[in-house]
């Protein structure tokens, strides 16, 4: 009997979480969904086909503010990019993998104004290339999103060097 | 026979869900904060930490020590899902350079046993206050690919296990 009634209570908690979770849609939400779109736009399966390349660059250029902003060691990297020219960049980068898969871990996200989120992250992408190369990337980075027509969109983009040689 | 049956097959009864919540909150805080689980994925502590092998960052080691020199330390990124492990060769205040692959701290050899031979040059630079400067033992590499330097202490994570 006290056995059943602990069960049921666990199940209910579940089904409540899950509810919450999934009607409730906070800032948190929206913004790790961002990334979340991102982190699946850039990846990559072997034998990709081309309508499916399409729609994923057509998303990606949906998660960049007009005007974003880069800020890396590499000078040639940093400065302002039209959405445009990112998904054109990250695309560049994607055609030399067979297969990549990207991920945004140890994500921080915290508001100053209720149109800026600023997330602290790590980047971990890993793929192997063309030449069947294995690749692995891991890079701590800081992002800046605004509130833009109901939608937070990435505006600034700043890679962290933490170990400086 | 009946101890057997008895440990796959447990009554269902209120001792033992005490049981599994005692050992789940357990092992969620053994594994979570003491005594974080890794996997070493990369090349760059070979042959001290060889790719693909399993350890553990003691979290709790630099509550009671400080960090020294020749210490491996685990340097995490935003987080303690992704950290480097790399081996600590000065520390703050401290001046560190390649002179054709020999590392020199204060103008003093550093007799590198753990590491891989290597052709590296690297200018003279202090490591500044509350830094300590890392490098990887497998030196083997070009200096452009492998990824070392100078770290805020705080972000020491811990020492590996074993």
């Amino acid at each position: 009997m006290v056995i059943s009634r602990i069960i049921s209570i666990i199940i209910l908690v579940i089904i409540i979480v899950f509810v919450m979770m999934n009607c409730f849609h906070n800032d948190t939400w929206k913004v790790k969904k961002q990334f979340e779109t991102l982190s699946t736009s850039i990846a990559k399966k072997q034998g990709e086909k081309l309508l499916h390349t399409g729609l994923k660059k057509n998303k990606i250029n949906d998660l960049f503010d007009s005007k974003c902003t880069f800020k890396t060691q590499l000078y040639k990297n940093s400065g302002p990019f039209t959405p445009m020219e990112i998904s054109n960049r990250i695309f560049a980068v994607r055609n030399n993998f067979v297969y990549l898969s990207v991920n945004f871990v140890d994500m921080k996200i915290d508001f100053p104004d209720k149109n800026t989120a600023i997330t602290t992250f790590t980047v971990k992408a890993t793929g192997k290339r063309s030449d069947g190369k294995m690749e692995n990337y891991y890079r701590e980075a800081d992002c800046v999103l605004k509130l833009i027509k109901d939608s937070w969109l990435i505006s600034e983009i700043v890679t962290v060097e933490v170990l400086k040689k | 026979m009946s101890l057997i049956k008895k440990f796959f097959l447990p009554k269902l009864e209120k001792k033992f869900f005490l049981r599994i919540i005692i050992l789940v909150i357990a092992a969620y805080i053994i594994f979570g904060y003491i005594f974080i689980p890794v996997v070493i994925d990369g090349h760059s502590m070979d042959p001290t930490y060889k790719h693909g092998k399993i350890n553990f960052c003691n979290h709790f080691y630099y509550s009671f020590f400080k960090p020294e020199k020749n210490d491996v330390v685990f340097i995490r990124l935003a987080g303690k899902n992704v950290m480097y492990l790399k081996r600590i060769v000065a520390l703050s205040g401290e001046t560190v350079e390649f002179c054709n692959g020999t590392l020199i701290v204060n103008g003093k050899k550093v007799d590198s046993n753990n590491s891989e031979k290597c052709n590296w040059t690297l200018k003279p630079r202090v490591v500044k206050i509350g830094n300590v400067y890392v490098i990887g033992d497998n030196r083997s590499t070009t200096m452009e690919k492998h990824v070392f330097g100078q770290v805020l202490a705080n972000r020491i994570m811990g020492v590996p296990l074993w």
